[in-house]
């Protein structure tokens, strides 16, 4: 490795360490998943298909939510109070369903925080806190 | 006087073995589950065939030979989705290479290294216009550091390897000849 290359390598380095603390901030004071283990209230589940964001819902008891787009696109969403993950899905790499359980508890350790994504797909699915619920409508 | 067309012969060998060795690897890597559940985050070998190309054939052929990589490999294992994805990943990671390689004192590592950063720049900017999600932003720092790692990796490979491939044989062939 030469001297540019390390260069190269630090400036890489500095610009991803630089979004890494900007980007993680404004998410995590912007309602994302500061605070959700304190949160009072019953969670909700806000979905998003192909862009167009649907109102949040209460995680009220245990089912399955179907997400069927045209014949061959579905997904399944296992829902519970405390939490939900993705039970199946059509698409090819299922990289959605391996992102596992999102709960108040585990959304500070997972890499894509309050959502479960799928983008073959094109769905969105992600756990909010009563206030965020209270801000969108607001907003 | 090297024959032209025999050049030309060996120049199209080589892009063919390359393109096949590409799409081995791609899916020899989708096997490799090094961050199950993280879309992304993969070794990227065939990351290799593609900086060999760069060095040996040139820009116009590296970049046919990924356009092609990412079709083929989205017909046969991945999908519409992935050939979409793998396209805005592989212009960017292309071009920042062909950037990068213009600078001098930088070798086939920092190329490498730029091209693994950019390409997963390129997946997560086209998943941040289609999703619209804010966690992407974040996990986009996240990926361009795996970059890093994973493209240090490749380069050296491919270092390595172009060693062993610039041989007698390839005479006349090459780009810097």
């Amino acid at each position: 490795m030469k001297k540019r290359d390390i260069w190269l390598l630090l400036s890489v380095v500095g610009a991803a360490c630089i979004l890494l603390l900007t980007a993680g901030r404004a998410w995590k004071t912007g309602g994302g998943t500061d605070g959700m283990g304190t949160a009072e209230g019953p969670l909700y589940m806000r979905v998003t298909v192909g862009g167009v964001t649907f109102d949040p819902f209460v995680l009220e008891e245990e089912k399955d939510f179907s997400i069927q787009q045209g014949e061959t696109m579905l997904n399944i969403v296992s829902l519970s109070p405390e939490g939900f993950h993705m039970a199946y899905s059509t698409c090819n790499n299922q990289d959605c369903v391996l992102q596992g359980e999102v709960t108040p508890e585990n959304m500070r350790a997972r890499l894509l925080g309050n959502a479960v994504v799928c983008l073959p797909n094109q769905v969105v699915v992600e756990l909010l806190r009563p206030e965020e619920v209270a801000g969108d409508m607001e907003g | 006087m090297a024959n032209p067309n025999r050049m030309d012969t060996k120049r199209l060998a080589l892009s063919s073995l390359l393109l096949s060795i590409a799409l081995v690897l791609g899916f020899v890597e989708s096997l490799i589950p090094i961050a199950p559940g993280i879309p992304g985050i993969k070794l990227g070998l065939s990351n290799v065939t593609l900086l060999i190309a760069l060095y040996m054939l040139g820009n116009v052929n590296a970049f046919a030979l990924m356009g092609l990589k990412v079709m083929l490999s989205g017909l046969l294992f991945g999908g519409v989705s992935a050939m979409m994805y793998g396209l805005a990943g592989g212009v960017l990671s292309m071009l920042g290479m062909i950037s990068v390689r213009k600078i001098k004192g930088v070798s086939v590592i920092g190329v490498s290294v730029v091209g693994a950063v950019l390409h997963n720049v390129g997946q997560v900017g086209l998943a941040m216009l289609i999703v619209k999600l804010d966690q992407l932003l974040y996990y986009m720092a996240i990926l361009m550091l795996v970059g890093v790692g994973t493209g240090i990796l490749t380069g050296t490979a491919a270092m390595y390897a172009m060693r062993s491939l610039k041989g007698p044989w390839a005479k006349g062939m090459l780009k810097d000849d």
